[in-house]
């Protein structure tokens, strides 16, 4: 229900946050046991929830040189760890080892945070499904140039789990995307490209309409647009969010917006316009009138840029934009405080 | 004091909670001793908290003390708990949501808080962590926490037991075992 959104100008900067918490205490009880065993003496590990509480402020790497200390302390650490489903991986070192290995119960890690240092053995992701049965998340930060010639945009991921259902390989500048026609068909979100590493957003969009996925849920894009249309049809029913981080190449103004009309089930539109001081702003009236014909169940819709763009909307297109769009509840819009004339 | 107690009970505001510190409450160790506690203070731990409100404030403070039976609740524990509660009553409240767990995990102890919690005595501390987390104060057990984990931070297994007086009960094998386990966190950044 919103007759009329005031159109306020809202700058807000869309950065995207991902999970930083790795590993939580996943404790429920708020008693405390008493010390087991007869009470052996006045040590903090007499009491196992105590001793969790110490070891949870350790770094991972502390916490596991602890399970060396007796017999108490390794069954609190690998308590601690069983509650891990986000498992952080680094690979900085050279050399033929398995550096992912560990002890924990593997049937619990649904999600992988993949840093990469000089080499990430790309050949053994396929190892990852076997080690990890219940993975189904996976972002990949880093990648950098040790792997180029082995990592082959991420067909080697791809190939490796089709099951995926959360992949996340944006902002390496590697992946440029030519690989994912090969995209999964389970894969419901995928966050790719970068605008830092000028990855144009057009190959990624072609390849993927190649694949044989239909169940894209979310869609989180980030580089250059320099393509008069999106090949989006292929989701029109599945799609609900849409998230583009984009530049325009110099002078070039395209009516590319247009296309997200095809879209008929989003609900959640992102458009975050960079390296655009002073120019004109790449969706316009005419393209947001599209989008607002086609995509009525919008619920929430962000059109950001940077201080001093040229929005190129007017009143008249919000008014009917918000008209249209009758189950909106968040319209975040960066203008210049006063509304910009088309 | 006691009479209007009960109907500013739910209110959150500064002066009231300072009022309401006024009003003294009794807290039993599970050694005996019986200590007075200002009930601002005192409900910084969920246990008290949930008791007095389930009793009512004016049952708290005119009848039986509180018992803390638990035995990490000394008196020598509940002495330091007190003394803590009674510095921190008037702390801002922690926003869970909003905070950002690790870094409230990384972030330095106060000056005061490392003073108070440097204790000589091994089983003194390791009593109010136990205490602090039976009677569920949750600032307290974290700054026990950091604190223990400031001293083993860096220190090798056998030093760690060495400093919080822990036998090694491995045999060789189960070592060697653990050693192999372990063996990815040495790999070398």
């Amino acid at each position: 229900m919103c007759a009329f959104v005031t159109f306020k100008a809202i700058v807000r900067h869309n950065q995207r946050t991902t999970g930083t918490v790795d590993h939580r205490y996943n404790g429920t009880g708020n008693e405390c046991p008493t010390p087991g065993g007869g009470g052996g003496g006045d040590g903090i590990g007499d009491n196992m929830d105590c001793l969790m509480h110490v070891l949870a402020h350790l770094s991972i790497r502390e916490r596991v040189k602890c399970r060396l200390v007796c017999h108490r302390w390794r069954a609190a650490v690998d308590k601690l760890s069983a509650g891990v489903r986000r498992l952080h991986m680094y690979y900085k070192t050279t050399g033929s080892g398995d550096k992912y290995s560990h002890d924990w119960p593997p049937e619990s890690v649904d999600t992988i945070v993949l840093t990469g240092g000089q080499r990430m053995p790309f050949q053994r992701f396929h190892q990852l499904m076997v080690n990890f049965p219940a993975l189904h998340s996976l972002q990949v930060r880093n990648a950098t140039a040790g792997d180029a010639h082995r990592l082959r945009d991420c067909e080697v991921i791809l190939l490796s789990l089709p099951e995926l259902i959360y992949l996340d390989v944006s902002d390496n500048e590697l992946i440029t995307g030519a690989s994912f026609r090969l995209l999964g068909k389970a894969c419901e979100t995928l966050c790719a490209g970068s605008v830092n590493a000028d990855v144009n957003i057009s190959p990624i969009l072609s390849a993927l309409s190649e694949s044989s996925n239909t169940t894209l849920r979310h869609l989180e894009l980030k580089g250059c647009v320099d393509q008069p249309v999106w090949p989006l049809g292929r989701w029109r029913h599945s799609l609900r969010r849409l998230s583009i981080r984009f530049y325009c190449p110099q002078d070039q103004t395209l009516d590319t917006m247009s296309s997200i009309s095809a879209l008929a089930n989003l609900e959640d539109l992102a458009l975050h316009q960079e390296r655009c001081y002073d120019e004109p702003s790449a969706i316009d009236g005419h393209s947001l009138r599209t989008i607002a014909a086609q995509c009525l169940g919008l619920r929430r819709l962000a059109i950001t840029g940077e201080y001093g763009w040229r929005l190129r909307l007017d009143d008249r297109a919000v008014q009917y934009f918000v008209h249209k769009c009758q189950q909106l509840d968040s319209f975040v819009l960066t203008a210049i405080p006063v509304v910009c004339i088309e | 004091m006691a009479d209007n107690a009960d109907h500013i009970d739910g209110d959150d505001n500064e002066d009231v909670r300072a009022q309401q510190n006024l009003i003294k409450i009794k807290l039993k160790s599970s050694e005996g001793g019986i200590y007075e506690c200002g009930l601002t203070a005192a409900k910084m731990s969920d246990l008290v908290k949930n008791m007095v409100e389930s009793l009512g404030t004016d049952a708290v403070v005119t009848t039986e003390p509180i018992i803390l039976g638990n035995e990490a609740v000394t008196d020598a524990a509940l002495k330091k708990i007190i003394e803590w509660v009674e510095f921190h009553w008037d702390d801002p409240p922690v926003d869970h949501d909003f905070e950002d767990e690790k870094d409230r995990r990384n972030e330095e102890l106060s000056h005061w808080d490392k003073q108070f919690i440097d204790v000589d005595d091994q089983a003194l501390l390791f009593d109010v962590i136990a205490a602090a987390n039976y009677m569920d104060i949750k600032g307290l057990v974290e700054v026990g926490a950091k604190h223990i984990c400031s001293k083993i931070r860096g220190k090798s297994c056998q030093e760690v037991r060495e400093m919080l007086k822990i036998t090694n009960d491995f045999t060789a094998e189960e070592e060697d075992a653990i050693h192999k386990e372990n063996a990815w966190i040495y790999a070398k950044d």
